[in-house]
């Protein structure tokens, strides 16, 4: 086992290096110029020329890639163009409340995905079956953007029941800052105001994200108890006289949890990717919406920073989900 | 003598005609796939003709009227108007060729450029297989949104940076599924058989091994395209991609924002024209993927 876990984090180590050379490769050989990026668009050529110096950009591209590395490395990030701003120092900022978006709404998609799949499961083809078959493509086929205008506009703006975006009130003081994650702190605080607050603002931009993935997570668990179902260990255990509830919760679940609970590690990777529009839509000041304002004012460096850490907790997730397969699964450990 | 020659080559076609038939039937009764075929023909005729039936045309290619802003649904206005006065159904109709044509040539482009590198990967295999692969992987290293973010937002704006950015991340996919095919393929006696005759490699890979594997790409391009269309909106709506005044979907859903909730309508009818399309195209692709290859389970 431990050989096994060892392997699989020295596999990494390549992934790495290939998400330094995409980023890389992208930075510096797009047709657009990087300094002239960096520079903003009013720059004049010697300004342009001096920061081709600064960047080091006069040099070899293997002498080039190295400076990278050992920048990023040694926490020089670039730093933002608009603000002057390093960028390490604001990611270290927004990745908590991104990270609290992705937490809850992955927990609240594994909860109910799961739990209708292997309800819908029970007869396939019946009514309830084919109702929430229809609404998870529906909610499949459904833009995270709209989704989450449509929250927007029915619960925070006609309803007034939830805030319209934002994480904590302006007026508000946040509790004090230990996990990052407001919910957490305001318990660890023992500020039950301040925890129901958060929680109001984290409810639209969780729901938001948390559906699509929640219709996949349904769809899989779905076919996966729909095989289980037709087992002959299934069939005894009716012979048997066991009840319905017990044979799927207890016997059917464990079996065909296994599919299920790996792919939804890889879908936090795209829960990542979704937060750069939920965030937009919501207000929710994390590394998704500070991506988007860079991309708006042009500013690459901040974007190139998500996308590392983007790409970094990416690979960290595959990580997880191969060691969880392996556990769950010892054939693998053999290959 | 020739009777029975004459039922042998007969017999094939009846079978491909009888699979076709039974291909109909399954797609016919597969939930929602009429309604929803008749929503693509819709969009599809929007996408030809889209300017041409609209009714305020001028409005498409930015033409302002600040005389008629903000005005309800009404028989001139079917869809209202917006902020600059222009009509709501025209923009829709309009963006229909941005948005749809974006979304179709990324995934047509994606699953060319794919296909092309996952036939060379799997039908030549070692050092051009490795070259190939390793570089799918690097693109699959960061999730598609971020990947097509980055590349746009170096790009620069604009609907062809936009396409290309998305093409970029589009193709590994492709390139893995073709690849996975062509090595299965490429083992089986037809191809050993034109081997041996001495056709060249690019013969083999064009008129022997695409064609079997057309079938499998077709699908999984039409379910594609939902995809492709809600990354085009997407992208669109934070910014990357197109600017005001091409009507593009997504960037008339994002422009729309700042007037809600009173000002409905700006939003919901081009958000509306974004999720009809992206729903009956995937349900008309899971009932052709259902048709074509009987042995896949739908969803």
């Amino acid at each position: 086992m431990l050989i096994f876990i060892f392997k699989r984090i020295v596999a990494i180590v390549p992934v790495m290096i290939g998400l330094s050379i995409l980023l890389f490769v992208i930075s510096r050989l797009l047709p657009g110029d990087p300094v002239g990026l960096a520079a903003g668009p009013r720059a004049t050529p010697e300004q342009i020329e001096a920061l081709r110096i600064e960047f080091g950009l006069d040099q070899s591209l293997p002498v080039q890639y190295y400076n990278y590395i050992v920048g990023l490395l040694s926490g020089d990030w670039g730093a933002s163009l608009i603000t002057r701003r390093p960028v390490l120092d604001d990611l270290r900022i927004y990745l908590p409340a991104t990270l609290e978006l992705v937490v809850f709404s992955m927990t609240l998609s594994v909860i109910v995905g799961v739990f209708l799949g292997v309800l819908s499961a029970v007869r396939p083809g019946g009514r309830f079956d084919i109702v929430v078959r229809v609404a998870s493509l529906a909610s499949l086929s459904m833009p995270r953007f709209l989704l989450g205008l449509m929250l927007q506009l029915f619960f925070a703006m006609l309803l007034a029941w939830f805030p319209l975006g934002g994480r904590f009130p302006f007026i508000a003081l946040p509790p004090p800052s230990v996990t990052g994650f407001l919910t957490i702190d305001s318990l660890l605080a023992g500020n039950i105001e301040a925890f129901g607050l958060s929680l109001k603002h984290l409810a639209l931009p969780c729901l938001a994200m948390a559906l699509s993935p929640m219709a996949t997570i349904l769809q899989l668990t779905r076919a996966s108890t729909i095989e289980t179902l037709n087992q002959d260990y299934v069939k005894t255990a009716r012979a048997m006289g066991l009840s319905q509830r017990l044979i799927l919760f207890k016997y059917v679940l464990k079996n065909s949890l296994s599919a299920t609970l790996t792919m939804t590690a890889l879908f936090v990777g795209w829960a990542l990717s979704g937060t750069v529009l939920v965030e937009t839509i919501f207000d929710w000041p994390g590394i998704g919406l500070y991506a988007t304002h860079s991309v708006i004012s042009q500013d690459f460096m901040p974007i190139l920073g998500v996308s590392i850490v983007i790409g970094l907790i990416f690979i960290f997730i595959n990580l997880i989900a191969d060691l969880l397969y392996g556990m769950l699964n010892p054939k693998v450990q053999f290959q | 003598m020739s009777v029975e020659l004459n039922k042998a080559t007969s017999a094939p076609t009846s079978i491909r005609r009888q699979n076709s038939q039974r291909a109909f039937y399954r797609f016919r009764t597969a939930p929602l796939s009429i309604p929803a075929l008749a929503v693509v023909m819709l969009l599809l005729f929007a996408v030809a003709f889209g300017p041409l039936v609209a009714p305020f045309e001028q409005d498409i290619y930015g033409a302002i009227d600040t005389g008629s802003r903000f005005m309800a649904p009404s028989l001139t206005h079917w869809f209202g108007t917006n902020d600059l006065g222009q009509d709501v159904l025209s923009l829709v109709l309009g963006g229909a060729r941005i948005t749809l044509g974006a979304a179709f040539t990324v995934v047509f482009l994606g699953a060319v450029i794919g296909t092309l590198a996952g036939a060379c990967a799997g039908y030549f295999g070692g050092f051009v297989d490795n070259v190939i692969m390793r570089s799918t992987d690097l693109m699959l290293i960061l999730p598609s949104l971020i990947l097509a973010m980055l590349i746009g937002a170096a790009l620069g704006a604009g609907l062809n940076n936009l396409v290309l950015a998305l093409v970029v991340s589009w193709w590994p996919s492709y390139c893995r599924l073709v690849r996975g095919e062509v090595l299965s393929k490429k083992e089986e006696l037809y191809i050993v058989a034109t081997r041996a005759l001495g056709a060249r490699d690019s013969r083999i890979i064009l008129k022997h091994i695409l064609p079997n594997i057309s079938q499998v790409l077709i699908v999984r391009m039409s379910t594609d395209i939902g995809n492709a269309i809600l990354m085009v909106a997407a992208l669109s709506f934070i910014g990357i991609g197109v600017k005001p005044p091409t009507p593009e979907w997504g960037l008339l859903l994002s422009l729309a924002r700042t007037n809600l909730p009173d000002i409905w309508w700006t939003a919901a009818f081009p958000g509306m024209a974004i999720f009809l399309a992206v729903f009956s195209i995937s349900i008309v692709g899971d009932a052709l993927r259902g048709a074509l290859d009987p042995k896949s389970t739908r969803f």
